[in-house]
């Protein structure tokens, strides 16, 4: 990445969903930051809190859920021009009411979600479905709309764009649908797309294909991109940087080629080592003991305690924070990470 | 779309044609003899005797079977046998349009509240307005017609007395441009009576479908959009939610005929509900047979209809 201005930085959301198990503790300080332009995949396990990240900042979550602490600190003039506000400085999302909302949703954040067959209405055309995001955020005549929503299904390489603008969702096939989400995220520009699983419950087949779409897209739009994945593979292909979450927090954050290189955070580490690699021949797959952890009744401390090998007892005790460990871009949260660093050394760096 | 509507009334005419055979021989089968029902204790053989002749009941089963459907199919469905000579058409024609006006109110009244509220209590699930909805709808859909119009009667008619137990409007008035609206008054309590069940279940059928639809993942990709909850809640999600209730509503049009024998029997009203009661207990077997062939081809039109709004709703059913 040539310049690194930050566009979002989200510091300690804190999201909880009341539901009448108990209250489950969703999202516990999550902290991260996102450049301009680039790819920023989270990963980790289901029910870690991906997907609740992404609806915590848009806003959306189901009436259970609550976002009780945090920031989201927006770096972008385009959203200040539209919501009308000339301070300096950047804006933090969960101080802007709903109405101001409503104009950032679409317009500056979008989101594209996991199933295709799901996310599209069955009772209006494809066509209709872009239109109205278009009209809704750049106030073009019906004409004009239809232009542009032609423009974009040209773009995400479905022909001819006129035959498909008039198609329901049922009479495309999956690929076909996330296409159409994905030119629904993008038809107003958005400085940010939060794609959640976005090929996951696509054929392998084409799910390299959307993949390669969404990112050469987000760069023709100059978009950012926030990946959420299970899928390590994917990961490795299309993203910057990665956000390794566990259990309601970010723990590691770096690079992609230094995570997968050399981990830091215990769980990053048995993460990556749970990847089967194809070029070894091993008789038992590398898994991380215990399970995940309920979320209504989380662990003290760091979450990760009982399951880690490097646990003390501060780790019982206190949740450590996401800090620099070797240089500025590499951010683990672990108290213990002098004492990874160490054993890492002593294996020569090689990846555990 | 012409080729479905023209199939489906194809297949009508079989439904016709068995109903009217199980029809036939069900009403032989109850006990009584309408000859002898229409003259009374006092007749004489030979007057019962000439009677069965002249309406042609004194010929084989298959014969009378014959000739009714045949008359029938050209549009003559016979002389009444309580009210002879008059034509069934002519009786069922007087009746009909008091049927019609306040069951229309009721199918009126049944969507108009009912799917905002069922909406709303969706929207607002589990907070004290959904709840009550929940509970009257519950109660709306166990009350007894006939109990509920007799509770009308005791309370709002007799104790309190706003209107008058049995409709006072001039026959036929109620139909003209002035009339439709100013006779509610004095049909208000039929038209609850009837109104009340549908309204209880419509509610209930809205509101558990809207719960659906809202969770859907197309329904957070509209929010996502930026577009406003009005929008979101009466574009995208209440299309999606409506199609159950079409399908609801049809089958009310239904049950308003169940409906009607019973509160037209409650309030006293001489429509096509009393006039089948009536001529079931007078073995007046032309009225009988034809307001069950009238109904079932009801039953059929109506059902054609769900299925062409059915197609209009949703693009993904295909009538074929």
């Amino acid at each position: 990445m040539a310049e690194k201005d930050v566009l979002m930085e989200v510091k300690n959301l804190v999201t909880r969903f009341y539901t009448e198990d108990g209250v489950v503790k969703a999202l516990e300080g999550v902290n991260f930051n996102l450049y301009k332009g680039e790819t920023l995949a989270l990963v980790g396990e289901t029910g870690c809190g991906k997907s609740v990240t992404a609806l915590s900042i848009l806003r959306l979550l189901a009436i259970s859920g609550k976002t009780l602490e945090g920031e989201a600190l927006f770096y972008d003039d385009e959203m200040k021009e539209k919501l009308g506000i000339t301070t300096d400085g950047p804006v933090d999302l969960f101080k802007l009411t709903k109405k101001q909302m409503l104009k950032v949703r679409g317009f500056t954040m979008s989101l594209i979600t996991q199933d295709p067959m799901t996310s599209l209405n069955p009772v209006y055309t494809v066509g209709e479905q872009i239109v109205e995001v278009i009209k809704l955020h750049k106030g073009l005549s019906d004409k004009e709309s239809k232009k542009q929503a032609l423009k974009l299904i040209e773009e995400v390489e479905l022909t001819p764009p006129e035959d498909i603008f008039i198609k329901y969702p049922h009479q495309l096939s999956g690929g076909q649908r996330q296409r159409i989400v994905i030119s629904i995220s993008l038809a107003a520009e958005p400085a940010l797309v939060f794609a959640d699983e976005p090929t996951t419950a696509l054929d392998v087949t084409i799910q390299a294909t959307v993949l390669g779409l969404l990112q050469q897209l987000k760069e023709e739009f100059n978009s950012s991109l926030i990946l959420i994945t299970h899928n390590l593979g994917i990961v490795a292909e299309t993203s910057d940087r990665i956000g390794v979450m566990y259990a309601g927090s970010v723990v590691e954050l770096v690079d992609k080629y230094t995570l997968f290189k050399r981990p830091l955070h215990p769980y990053s580490q048995g993460l990556i080592a749970s990847v089967p690699k194809i070029s070894e021949k091993k008789e038992t797959l590398n898994f991380i003991p215990g399970n995940v952890p309920n979320l209504i009744h989380p662990p003290s401390g760091c979450r990760f305690h009982p399951r880690c090998t490097y646990a003390t007892d501060i780790c019982k005790k206190k949740a450590p924070e996401l800090q620099s460990v070797e240089n500025d871009d590499h951010l683990v949260a672990c108290w213990n990470v002098k004492q990874v660093i160490k054993d890492l050394d002593k294996q020569g760096g090689a990846s555990g | 779309m012409r080729e479905y509507v023209v199939k489906k009334l194809a297949i009508a005419i079989i439904v016709l044609i068995g109903v009217y055979t199980v029809t036939f021989f069900l009403t032989f089968m109850l006990p009584g003899d309408p000859a002898r029902v229409s003259l009374g204790q006092h007749g004489s053989e030979e007057a019962v005797e000439l009677i069965r002749e002249q309406w042609g009941l004194d010929k084989p089963r298959y014969v009378q079977y014959y000739s009714y459907l045949t008359h029938f199919l050209k549009g003559d469905m016979g002389k009444s046998f309580r009210y002879y000579p008059r034509d069934v058409i002519e009786l069922i024609k007087y009746r009909f349009p008091v049927t019609a006006y306040y069951g229309i109110w009721a199918i009126f009244f049944a969507i108009i509240f009912s799917i905002p509220l069922g909406v709303i209590a969706a929207y607002k699930q589990n907070t004290i307005f959904d709840n009550a909805t929940v509970l009257f709808s519950q109660i709306g859909v166990s009350l007894p017609n006939f109990w509920l119009g007799m509770m009308l009667i005791a309370i709002v008619a007799v104790k309190l007395g706003w209107v008058n137990p049995v409709p006072d409007v001039e026959y036929g008035y109620y139909w003209t441009p002035v009339g439709f609206f100013t006779s509610l008054k004095a049909y208000i309590l039929p038209i609850i009576t009837i109104a009340t069940g549908m309204m209880a279940s419509n509610t209930r059928l809205t509101r558990s479908s809207m719960l659906e639809v809202i969770r859907e993942d197309y329904i957070t990709l509209a929010r996502a959009k930026g577009l406003p909850e009005r929008t979101v809640v009466l574009k995208h999600a209440l299309r999606n939610a409506l199609i159950p209730v079409v399908t609801n509503v049809g089958m009310q049009f239904l049950l308003l005929v169940g409906g009607a024998i019973l509160t037209e029997t409650v309030f006293g009203i001489n429509g096509l509900g009393r006039l089948y009661l009536d001529a079931i207990n007078y073995r007046d077997y032309p009225v009988v047979i034809a307001l069950t062939l009238i109904y079932t081809g009801g039953v059929v039109v109506i059902n054609l209809i769900v299925d062409l709004l059915y197609a209009r709703i949703d693009p993904r059913v295909s009538l074929s």
